[in-house]
């Protein structure tokens, strides 16, 4: 009896290690899947819809992107926010408004309520890569997915939890829920990959906020990925356009 | 008559189940009873003034903002600031809350080079912990303008942590919510809840404490005057039957009609028990006095009797209460008419058919009951109050006419000082936390009504920005407006950001355009401005100190709308103080119309029944000259015309032009059969003045249970009625026998030798 209870703790032991590992595995391919996209450009257009009321808004720009935590956004559309443009490097934010001539640093604005009104977060894309910052048990796999469970590693993310659903077969993402501390979904992002060359790039996003009731979707057209980008693309300097 | 005095003692059974039946019908409905003091709701939607404050309401959500005042030695200690962020988490934690904002949750901009920092306005980790520091901060805090004298007050006692509600939920069950977890947090800290949601929410449980309890102390106390009057179970228990039944009745059809009680109609019950009972009482006792033998024949020839009295003095009553159906301003004012109109008019019917259905079923009165009955001849009423009366009126009229004139010409200078009141704070007693609130609000915070100015046009546009700027500094620099805020505020300062402190509104639509970019993120706009960006408001707050007059105030804006008029916006205005005014000019008006309207009625219907128009205008004199003298009573102590206390004179006349009918009528007939006025005033004093007398002292001791209500204008009403009972009561037994007898040939012949 002694032996047969051994053998099944050793059974589960293992099974929940293996089932960890695996988890571990499926999360770090998911990580290597989108930051094998060293740079990226693309003609971006956002969409923020109120989902009580169905109004919303749309913004057009340009934009540039290194790894996951360098960005430009040059906007180019409504005529009024023409030529704005913002930059986001590690633990900056800075918006560049041409009437007024000089770059402004607004990190804090932008991670606060009171900038972000869109449903993606600064914060959210900071969690890349994921395995770093997360402990993932897979829940349960589908024909075309499997589905983690990310607990956070440190007391500092906003989240309770993620639920992550990977495509078996590319390993990117397809969706992921964001719970909050009280343990209610919040968050809901769906992501379309298309390949270009050997790479996946995820080419529509869509956030949905339920606490806000709003709805963002992001798509790219024109994208390129891979064009050799460097960090000192992405300087304060960069944001004034040079004159002709 | 005597066809449906016979149906009624014949088919007694079918009476009392065809009651029972409709009876548990109506019991069932009362699970639908709703409770509704939201005074906006009462307001007529179609109204401008009104409709705009609605329109604010809807788009700003300013109207349904909750807040938590608290009030320290000084808010800025920590043990205080531990409290406030406590009830701020709380209420975050709140699912149907949208936003909370509170001293330990704000955020401030601060730009120092090219950097904006954005940071909490008093850092969580760490508060003041001396006094010195707490100053220091007290100084910091005073040059921000949106926070300091708003939700913070000057002196540092007093902050508020407010809080918007989320679309679509339900504001009384949330109110609940947050005040049951805000309770559970058992904190130190003095706190009180304010604002829109707390009023209805603690008007709403008086109204239903009141009716709980009200009406079983009013219950027993007129049981205790019907059986100190008859000595008999059935009368006492006929009479509140009626009454109840009637309460019901009346009350599941007015929930049927859609319709929910207020706090103006949740006296409608105990005004139904107070005159509903009456009809009962009458017919009873007529039962009782007539001397037929067989029991039957009694009740069907009592019943002849009293049908016409009944009804016609139900018909007065009910006039009274429906003369607020057509005159009032007030929803409330209009369902409370309803309501009691009901009652009434079922007591009326219940006592013309299950009070004589009941007498034929039950067994006829022992002979110990019937010794039990009160000989009015030996009556201490009769000895102490009415032979005096009696002989006074007789002997001296003119004196007893002058001394009501005296008492009129007396109350016409308190008449003219009686003041109007419709503002909330007046519903609860001093103690109440909600006036503790109000007062807080309005001595530390700049006072809890705000004012909208409402702007159309294109918000982008330099024009339209700087005439709000322009418009708010002419507010603010006037006496009558504590503070300000807009989105050309926004605009101004975040230009200054922009362009190194100066602050003001660019000349550029490109740039504002331009700052949109980052206005348009910010969610806390939404109370300021339309998604659409094609409307704004300025919301100030006005200074109610007593001394400032609201006519003044719209006059001061009205002057300068005029002179600052474009093509290419609009401006409007509303807000509570502009609601009140026009509450407060309605109240006046819809009193007069009521009060009109109630006196033609009566007079005609009076004129009717004794088939003479003087008669009916002389009945009308002791309800007429009692109303003159309790608004001089008001006038005198300072009580206020409400729109709880303005329904008093239609009711009193309701009410009180009974008495009148009753010694109309005895009299009639005693001056036929005596062949002399004055006899015939002396028998109706002494025989009708009892009755008289027993109906002021129930219907008075039934409305002055009211004293015992948490709001202080139904403590007054309770007061005013029982007054005006007194009145009319006296007026009908001194006044109208005094007209009488130097109206007659016998007293002008008297005079004349």
């Amino acid at each position: 009896m002694k032996a047969f209870i051994f053998s099944l703790a050793i059974y589960f032991t293992i099974s929940v290690s293996a089932s960890s590992q695996n988890a571990e595995h499926i999360l770090k391919k998911m990580d290597d899947t989108i930051l094998a996209v060293k740079d990226k450009t693309a003609d971006a257009e956002l969409e923020t819809t109120n989902t009580n009321t169905g109004k919303g808004n749309i913004k057009r720009a340009f934009l540039m992107q290194k790894g996951s935590d360098r960005k430009i956004f040059r906007y180019t559309y409504p005529q009024s926010d023409k030529g704005i443009a913002t930059l986001i490097v590690p633990d900056a934010v800075y918006l560049y408004l041409p009437m007024f001539k000089k770059p402004k640093k607004i990190t804090n604005m932008a991670q606060s309520n009171t900038f972000n009104k869109s449903a993606f977060s600064l914060s959210d894309a900071s969690y890349l890569p994921y395995s770093m910052h997360f402990t993932p048990t897979l829940k349960e796999t589908t024909g075309t997915d499997y589905i983690l469970e990310l607990i956070p590693k440190k007391e500092n993310i906003a989240y309770s939890k993620l639920i992550v659903y990977i495509n078996k077969k590319e390993h990117y993402p397809v969706k992921i829920e964001y719970y909050d501390k009280k343990n209610e979904k919040i968050k809901e992002a769906s992501y379309h990959y298309k390949k270009i060359g050997n790479y996946w790039v995820a080419d529509v996003v869509v956030m949905t906020d339920h606490s806000k009731n709003s709805k963002s979707t992001i798509k790219m057209s024109n994208l390129k990925i891979n064009q050799g980008l460097k960090d000192s693309d992405f300087t304060v300097e960069k944001l004034v356009p040079e004159k002709k | 008559m005597k066809n449906i005095a016979e149906k009624v003692v014949n088919y007694k059974w079918h009476v009392l189940t065809a009651i029972a039946l409709i009876t548990a019908f109506f019991v069932y409905e009362l699970r639908y009873v709703q409770v509704d003091s939201n005074i906006i709701n009462s307001l007529p939607a179609n109204d401008p003034v009104v409709k705009l404050f609605n329109e604010v309401g809807a788009e700003f959500g300013g109207n349904e903002m909750g807040m938590i005042l608290v009030e320290a030695d000084d808010v800025l200690m920590p043990q205080v600031l531990d409290d406030i962020k406590t009830i701020t988490d709380t209420l975050t934690g709140i699912e149907s809350v949208l936003s909370v904002t509170s001293l330990t949750n704000m955020m401030t901009i601060n730009v120092e080079n090219d950097d904006f920092q954005v940071h909490n306005l008093i850092n969580e980790n760490n508060y003041p912990r001396t006094k010195q520091q707490a100053d220091s901060l007290k100084k910091v805090i005073a040059k921000n303008n949106m926070v300091s004298g708003n939700i913070i007050s000057k002196d540092a006692t007093a902050t508020m942590i407010l809080y918007t509600i989320k679309d679509g939920t339900d504001v009384d069950s949330l109110s609940t919510v947050v005040m049951d977890k805000i309770d559970a947090l058992n904190i130190k800290t003095k706190h009180y809840y304010a604002g829109a949601p707390f009023l209805r929410k603690y008007v709403d449980s008086i109204v239903s404490y009141d009716l709980r309890t009200l009406i079983p102390i009013a219950f027993v106390v007129i049981a205790l005057i019907l059986f100190l009057s008859f000595h008999s179970s059935r009368g006492i228990i006929l009479p509140l039957l009626t009454a109840g039944l009637s309460i019901i009745w009346a009350l599941g059809i007015f929930t049927m009609m859609g319709l929910k009680l207020s706090m103006v109609s949740n006296n409608v019950p105990i005004i139904i028990l107070a005159v509903g009972s009456a009809y009962a009482i009458h017919v009873l006792n007529r039962v009782n006095q007539c001397e037929e033998k067989e029991k039957n024949r009694k009740i069907a020839k009592a019943y002849m009797f009293m049908i016409i009295p009944v009804s016609l003095t139900a018909l007065t009553t009910m006039v009274g209460f429906l003369s607020f159906v057509f005159g009032a301003y007030l929803n409330m004012i209009r369902d409370f008419g309803v309501f009691a109109a009901l009652g009434t008019f079922f007591s009326a019917v219940l006592a013309l058919t299950m009070v004589p259905a009941l007498l034929a079923v039950l067994p006829a009165k022992t002979r110990r009951e019937a010794k039990r009955k009160i000989d009015p001849g030996k009556s201490k009423m009769k000895k102490y109050l009415l032979e005096p009366l009696s002989k006074k009126v007789v002997r001296r009229p003119k004196r007893v006419v002058l001394g009501w004139v005296i008492m009129f010409a007396v109350s016409i200078y308190g008449v003219f000082i009686l003041k109007r009141s419709v503002s909330t704070s007046g519903y609860f007693k001093k103690d109440h936390p909600y006036s503790v609130a109000e007062r807080i609000m309005s001595e530390k915070l700049g006072g809890s009504k705000p004012v909208f100015v409402v702007f159309k046009g294109d918000m982008q546009s330099p024009e339209v920005l700087k005439a709000m700027m322009e418009t708010e500094n002419y507010m603010v620099k006037s006496p009558y407006i504590s503070g300000a805020q807009s989105l050309a505020d926004v605009v101004a300062n975040l230009y200054g950001a922009f362009n190194d402190g100066d602050v003001k509104i660019p000349d550029s639509e490109g740039m504002i355009g331009q700052l949109w970019f980052i206005l348009g993120q910010n969610e806390s706009l939404n109370r300021l401005v339309t998604p659409d960006h094609d409307k704004a408001i300025i919301i100030a707050k006005y200074i109610d100190n007593g001394k400032n007059s609201v006519k003044d105030f719209e006059k001061y804006m009205k002057d300068y709308f005029k002179t600052h008029k474009s093509k290419n916006y609009t401006i409007q205005m509303t807000g509570m103080p502009f609601v009140n005014a026009k509450l407060d000019h309605n109240l006046l008006y819809s009193q007069i119309f009521s009060l009109l309207i109630a006196i033609v009625f009566v007079i005609g219907i009076v004129s009717i029944m004794f088939h003479s128009f003087l008669k009916g205008v002389i009945a009308s004199t002791p309800i007429i000259a009692t109303i003159g003298i309790l608004y001089g009573i008001m006038g005198l102590v300072g009580i206020s015309l409400d729109i709880v206390t303005v329904l008093v004179a239609s009711i009193a006349i309701g009410i009180g032009i009974d008495y009148s009918i009753h010694f109309i009528s005895h009299f009639n007939h005693s001056v036929k059969r005596l062949n002399s006025v004055p006899a015939a005033i002396e028998e109706t004093i002494l025989l009708s003045g009892r009755a008289i007398m027993i109906n002021f002292i129930s219907v008075s001791a039934g409305f002055l249970v009211l004293v015992f209500s948490n709001l202080v204008a139904m403590i007054y009403f309770g007061i005013l009625i029982a007054l005006s009972m007194l009145g009319s009561s006296m007026g009908a037994l001194t006044l109208l026998p005094s007209i009488f007898l130097l109206e007659s040939k016998e007293y002008r012949k008297k005079e004349t030798d």
